[in-house]
């Protein structure tokens, strides 16, 4: 994308960020565990569509700014840091094409681990205690794996329902 | 039970449009109703895109307003709903590409509801005329 | 849906610098962090509980409490995780389920959870959302940053209400479909509306950023700026709390 598109960049950021904090706290959807968000399909399907950065900024900004409305302020920075490197890690696997199979599976495994990690390592060091972070790894690994998984269909989906996105990417 | 006999064409008709072709999306909602093959489906799907001059392979997303407005209207027309309400149809709609519409989905006596704010397309269109004044429904 | 985070009332808190109040924030949660006596963690606790109490008020305080409530919970059922030696505190049949090392610790820990999630919730009911860009813009935030941010928060109900609409307009389309097993088929028809939402957000792309151009957005000549932080006039003085109470406390609660 040209360098003066400033406009265009930021207004891509913006709806993105607003999209990651919609999916992740106006749908829910009811498991045996309690509520699955899909902050992660949301990241996913950002990052497998537009650029690291815009992935990085969005992912990050959008998982910050649900848990400042939600009333869960405390969350927030690990949030920005955790997401943000999701998107912009998954962003920077999936940036080469033709996507190979390889590089979707290294894809979603690299965004389960770096959820389930990242939360893990920093909650267990600024929140609370390693085992309560511990119990949170299973159903954060199960939420970014479906994350991953609809969020690859959602980027399919759009590429094809809506074409001029490739014009938006970077 | 009232989700299955009226059909709502909402103002916007991106509120239903998510497939890649215009195919695919009026093959969608006959996908679901059972004892339909391949190729009743196509055939349908075929003369319904011919009734509403829609191109097949286009895609739904980048088409024109009108043309949009035009899908979401052979959607509803193959679902061949018993009752219809159009809001607002004539927005941004020539009256003959509004009227045509109206007209196909009459076809099998279905009941229609428009509802509109320009008094020039109620005359063109037979029926009742209702208005809502203050909150007050009264017949005209 | 609601986005403020902001909740409107009268007090000292509400009248602070943002600027100095971020940065009182940043310097009390590494203070939580120190190497302070578990005393002196309560006493800090107290402090923030009461300044909560008296700004944003009472029903701040308790929805607070009640959000983090089942973290708390599950940290005290936990302990016995933690700390396995020291002397015990509570035994079932020979078995150590709690030791006194470990339950203090606990509540080191639950104190400090609980310190920072007021701290940092504090931060943002005393300050509009508006103002805590323009104090971190002083930080040398990046104005582009800002503006995404403000941006996006207006942009959240219309992508919300969008979502809502299309919910419906989806379900209607979908009535008369053979019935789905109740909730696979809320998960298959999640995807059309996702679609659906996710067209309608990336349309409103091109739009917005027309609106910035022409509002003359990435043109090079310097912003001006209308609102600025100039009603807030004892900065200096609010800094220089900020900067005192935590490392006065340190030196009074060290451990």
């Amino acid at each position: 994308m040209n360098k003066e598109k400033h406009a265009l960049k930021v207004a891509v950021v913006t709806v993105l960020t607003a999209v990651v904090v919609v999916f992740t706290l106006v749908i829910r959807i009811p498991t045996t565990k309690g509520y699955l968000n899909l902050c992660d399909v949301a990241i996913c399907f950002i990052a497998f569509t537009f650029g690291p950065i815009s992935a990085f900024l969005a992912a990050g900004l959008g998982t910050a700014i649900a848990d400042l409305i939600s009333g869960y302020a405390q969350w927030a920075p690990i949030s920005f840091v955790v997401h943000g490197i999701e998107g912009l890690l998954i962003a920077l696997i999936v940036r080469k094409q033709p996507l190979s199979k390889m590089r979707i599976l290294l894809a979603a495994i690299g965004c389960i681990l770096t959820v389930s990690l990242g939360y893990f390592v920093l909650s267990a060091l600024f929140i609370s205690t390693v085992a309560v972070a511990a119990a949170e790894i299973p159903p954060n690994m199960i939420q970014a794996g479906v994350g991953a998984v609809f969020g690859f269909a959602l980027s399919k989906a759009i590429k094809r329902a809506y074409p001029p996105v490739s014009a938006l990417s970077w | 039970m009232l989700n299955r006999s009226v059909g709502y064409l909402f103002q916007n008709p991106d509120l239903q449009i998510f497939l890649p072709t215009v195919k695919e999306e009026l093959s969608y909602s006959l996908r679901r109703v059972k004892g339909l093959s391949e190729e009743e489906i196509a055939k349908k799907v075929a003369e319904c895109a011919d009734l509403f001059e829609l191109k097949l392979s286009h895609t739904p997303s980048t088409m024109s307003y009108p043309k949009r407005k035009a899908l979401q209207a052979a959607v509803y027309y193959l679902l061949d709903r018993p009752f219809y309400i159009l809001d607002e149809l004539d927005t941004a709609l020539t009256y003959h590409s509004a009227l045509t519409m109206i007209r196909h989905l009459q076809r099998n006596g279905a009941g229609i509801l428009i509802i509109t704010h320009d008094q020039q397309f109620i005359t063109r269109t037979g029926g009742r005329i209702y208005q809502i004044e203050e909150g007050r429904v009264s017949e005209r | 849906m609601t986005v403020n985070t902001y909740l409107s009332n009268t007090g000292w808190l509400y009248r602070f610098d943002p600027r100095a109040k971020i940065f009182f924030l940043v310097l009390l949660l590494g203070w939580v962090f120190l190497p302070v006596t578990l005393a002196g963690l309560g006493c800090m606790l107290l402090l923030i509980l009461f300044t909560a109490l008296s700004n944003p008020g009472p029903r701040f305080v308790l929805s607070t409490f009640t959000s983090i409530l089942p973290m708390i919970i599950f940290m005290v059922l936990f302990a016995p995780f933690n700390v396995r030696s020291g002397t015990a505190l509570i035994t079932i049949h020979s078995f150590v389920l709690l030791t006194e090392e470990g339950a203090l610790q606990v509540l080191r820990l639950a104190i400090r959870f609980i310190s920072i999630t007021y701290l940092a919730t504090l931060l943002f009911a005393t300050t509009p959302m508006p103002e805590i860009l323009l104090a971190l813009q002083w930080y040398r935030l990046p104005y582009k940053a800002s503006l995404i941010i403000t941006l996006a928060f207006t942009y959240i109900p219309f992508i919300a209400d969008g979502f809502a609409q299309i919910e419906e307009s989806h379900r209607l389309r979908e009535a008369g479909a053979h019935l789905e097993r109740k909730r696979i088929g809320k998960i298959r028809s999640l995807i059309p509306t996702l679609t659906s939402s996710l067209v309608l957000a990336l349309r409103s792309i091109p739009t917005l950023a027309l609106s910035l151009e022409l509002r003359g957005y990435g043109r090079a000549n310097k912003r001006t700026r209308y609102h600025d932080l100039s009603s807030y006039r004892r900065t200096f003085t609010d800094f220089l709390i900020s900067g005192m109470i935590p490392v006065i406390s340190f030196l009074v609660f060290k451990a």
